[in-house]
């Protein structure tokens, strides 16, 4: 067995027996599964609430009388005054009180006010607002002679599709669906490879400050150490990748047949930008099993390009210096371009074929995170990938042979923290 | 016979030459001691040895072959700064370390196993480094040095921090190996060690190579015609010697130094004739220590450490 297996093997068994690689591996598809389920049951067991708004009954019969009854909220006349109106629902919680000035008749568009004890929720103000501009706009057509014959002669309504064509075939396209994949690929990327990049460094420095390096190195070559510590904790974090999608997908398997069954306005959500439409959790449910899932093909590959360069720097970075503290300094010039293409993404969505976009890609320090977003959203040619992975790769490998040079003297060196100049120098002399 | 040859090696870091253009023939089974002040070279050339670094010049031999990366099978080597994993068992990362070094994990485990014994570690394999006493961890870094029977074992200050049980102990099983045939480097700067220890010695100071010799050798090399004479009698009589310079004296013993003019023969034959009672008299060997001081100078041996790659 060549030496660089028993260095893998031990650092891969090493950190996937820890705690927090056992927590994260279980715990995050748990925790989505926990967040779904509990939505599930939660819209089993929602409370229908239910209001009655007060109108004053002098106010504007006509407008006041089409008022007609909704799902959680109905309408009352009262011939009460304003101040004992303003009395009564302080005193009825599901009472509310709404006003309207009359001027709003002649207006393009106005203001009514609801007023109660407690703000009421935001499907109940919801459902109001739309009763109430019925109402009006029922008015103010049967003041233009507008019959609802007419109106229901010319109603339209018009739905966007968006479907791309592959191999002659359409598909359906769900962008908002595909903007939230992108997104959470580029997040995911971006978290394993600072996460499993920052162990790797501080592997690098445990076995310098526990002096075991020098043991070790006079039976290996520092090369092979350093690389059996990458592949090591590369293969963790692909373990890790594979087992958040065996475990994703069986939460969806399992939790699927009980989304389709749900009632799709109880998990409509107060706030909640995107509606859902009429078939709700069920459509969801089947555009996610039916969106182009291919991009997970390619995590992995990138994953890997990805933390070849950014952990062999975190691995020189940890080399250099005797503690974690002292790491900080060394660590910000990495960290810092992983950032970075996050705060681009939006502009990367927006136009994800655009120049800037496929500049994004082409950067080996970026792609591995903007690349996976484009994917998400439109089709890729293969030549930009091929390209986009070739120069990964070519990266890496420099990063390796640079961090290389670094390690197998930073590893030696004990005392004070060396400087960057001190550092170009190892990197220029490094015969060893 | 030499088992390890080092010819005008030569080493820099940066600007600073660590190892100048140095030859050491270190003798197969014996204990050879390489000594000099605190960045004298010695942990680089050892590093060389090791195969951790490589020379920037010069040659090393090992068992009559260039050194090279499968002798690190053959050699064990145990830093002066060294420590183990902590979160690790015991048996296991003796395991790893011996693995390492070549050995199947058979061949590891039964080495562990016989070693935690011979040690008296048994109780403690399946426990964590860091649960150990400091003497027991470094029991355990001794046997990760030694357990795949290396032919070539470097010990570098191999009793720093140890407490006199253990270090008897190891002093022990280094003897033990040197008559089981393994040529030993002992790298240390306490001198009394040496004496105690050594065969053979290599002084070095400021990256340079001072002197190569058997240690008895080294002494005979560096004595100054003193003798030492044990006696009874009158204490006058030495004040009336001729041609020898009183060094010491006491009722009991005199120091003398011999001019160029006169042998140690001859002052036997005087003494003989004299009327005094002769116990003992020997030629006076330099302590290592002084040779020491006399070649690298007082200063440096009590300069602190510096910390040199």
């Amino acid at each position: 067995m060549d030496k660089i297996w028993i260095i893998i093997k031990r650092e891969y068994l090493n950190i996937v027996r820890k705690k927090f690689f056992l927590i994260a591996t279980f715990l995050v598809p748990l925790g989505f599964a926990a967040i779904f389920g509990i939505q599930i049951l939660a819209a089993k067991f929602v409370e229908k609430e239910s209001y009655t708004v007060l109108v004053e009954a002098e106010a504007m019969p006509e407008i006041t009388g089409r008022l007609t009854r909704g799902d959680i909220v109905s309408f009352e006349n009262s011939s009460l005054s304003k101040d004992s109106l303003r009395a009564r629902v302080e005193k009825n919680k599901d009472e509310i009180y709404l006003t309207i000035s009359e001027s709003i008749l002649e207006k393009k568009n106005g203001t009514a006010i609801l007023i109660a004890s407690k703000n009421p929720s935001q499907q109940a103000i919801q459902e109001i607002r739309s009763k109430l501009k019925d109402a009006i706009q029922d008015y103010k057509n049967e003041k233009a002679n507008i019959t609802k014959e007419q109106l229901a002669a010319t109603d339209f309504d018009l739905d966007v599709e968006t479907r791309k064509v592959q191999g002659g075939e359409e598909k359906e396209t769900n962008i908002a669906l595909a903007t939230g994949i992108g997104f959470g690929v580029s997040f995911l990327m971006y978290m394993l490879m600072g996460i499993y990049g920052s162990i790797l460094m501080q592997g690098v420095i445990e076995e310098k400050s526990n002096r075991i390096v020098e043991i070790i190195v006079s039976s290996i070559d520092p090369f092979k150490l350093l690389m059996g510590k990458t592949l090591a904790i590369a293969s963790v974090g692909i373990t890790q990748f594979l087992m958040w999608m065996i475990l994703s997908g069986v939460v969806m398997t399992v939790l699927a047949p009980f989304a389709a069954g749900m009632d799709p306005q109880s998990v409509q959500q107060p706030g909640m930008e995107v509606q859902m439409d009429e078939e709700g959790m069920q459509a969801i449910v089947y555009e996610i099993q039916n969106f182009d899932w291919t991009i997970l093909w390619y995590f992995p590959l990138y994953f890997l390009g990805g933390f070849f360069l950014y952990g062999s720097l975190f691995a020189a970075a940890g080399a250099a210096v005797d503690n974690i503290q002292d790491a900080q300094q060394f660590t910000l010039p990495v960290t810092l371009p992983m950032i970075l293409p996050m705060l681009f993404l939006l502009n990367i969505i927006q136009n994800p074929n655009g120049v800037f976009a496929i500049s994004l890609s082409m950067i080996p320090f970026f792609s591995p995170m903007t690349m996976l977003v484009r994917m998400a959203l439109t089709d890729v040619a293969w030549y930009e990938i091929v390209l986009s992975i070739l120069i990964l790769i070519g990266s890496f490998l420099g990063c390796i042979w640079l961090a290389a040079r670094i390690y197998r003297t930073g590893i030696l060196m004990y005392g004070k923290k060396p400087t960057f100049k001190e550092i170009f120098r190892w990197v220029r002399y490094s015969r060893n | 016979m030499d088992f390890l040859k080092v010819e005008g090696v030569s080493k820099s870091y940066d600007n600073h030459l660590a190892v100048n253009k140095v030859s050491l023939k270190v003798p197969q089974g014996k204990i050879y001691g390489l000594l000099g002040p605190n960045g004298a070279g010695k942990t680089s050339i050892i590093r060389m040895i090791t195969g951790i670094t490589v020379p920037d010049e010069g040659k090393i031999f090992f068992n009559g072959t260039p050194l090279a990366r499968h002798h690190t099978r053959e050699t064990g080597y145990m830093p002066e700064e060294r420590g183990l994993y902590p979160k690790m068992k015991v048996m296991e990362q003796i395991i790893y370390l011996l693995s390492l070094k070549g050995l199947s994990t058979k061949e590891a485990t039964e080495a562990a196993k016989t070693w935690l014994e011979r040690l008296e570690l048994s109780d403690w394999a399946n426990r964590k480094t860091t649960d150990l006493s400091k003497g027991m961890q470094q029991k355990v870094q001794f046997i990760s040095t030694v357990a795949h029977k290396p032919q070539l074992l470097i010990l570098d200050e191999p009793f720093s921090g140890l407490d006199p049980v253990n270090a008897q102990l190891i002093e022990k099983e280094i003897f033990n190996m040197k008559e089981e045939g393994t040529t030993i480097i002992f790298s240390t700067h306490r001198m009394e060690q040496v004496e105690e220890l050594c065969d053979h010695i290599a002084l070095m100071s400021k990256g340079q190579l001072m002197l190569e010799n058997d240690i008895q050798e080294v002494r005979k090399q560096f004595q100054k015609n003193v003798y030492r004479v044990e006696y009874k009698g009158d204490r006058s009589f030495w004040e009336r010697m001729n041609k020898v310079e009183v060094l010491e004296l006491t009722d009991k013993f005199a120091m003398l130094k011999a001019s160029e003019s006169i042998t140690g023969k001859d002052i036997m034959q005087i003494l003989i004739n004299s009327p005094l009672e002769i116990f003992s008299f020997e030629l006076h060997l330099p302590r290592l220590r002084e040779i020491f001081i006399e070649l690298v100078g007082k200063k440096n041996i009590h300069s602190k450490p510096l910390k040199s790659i």
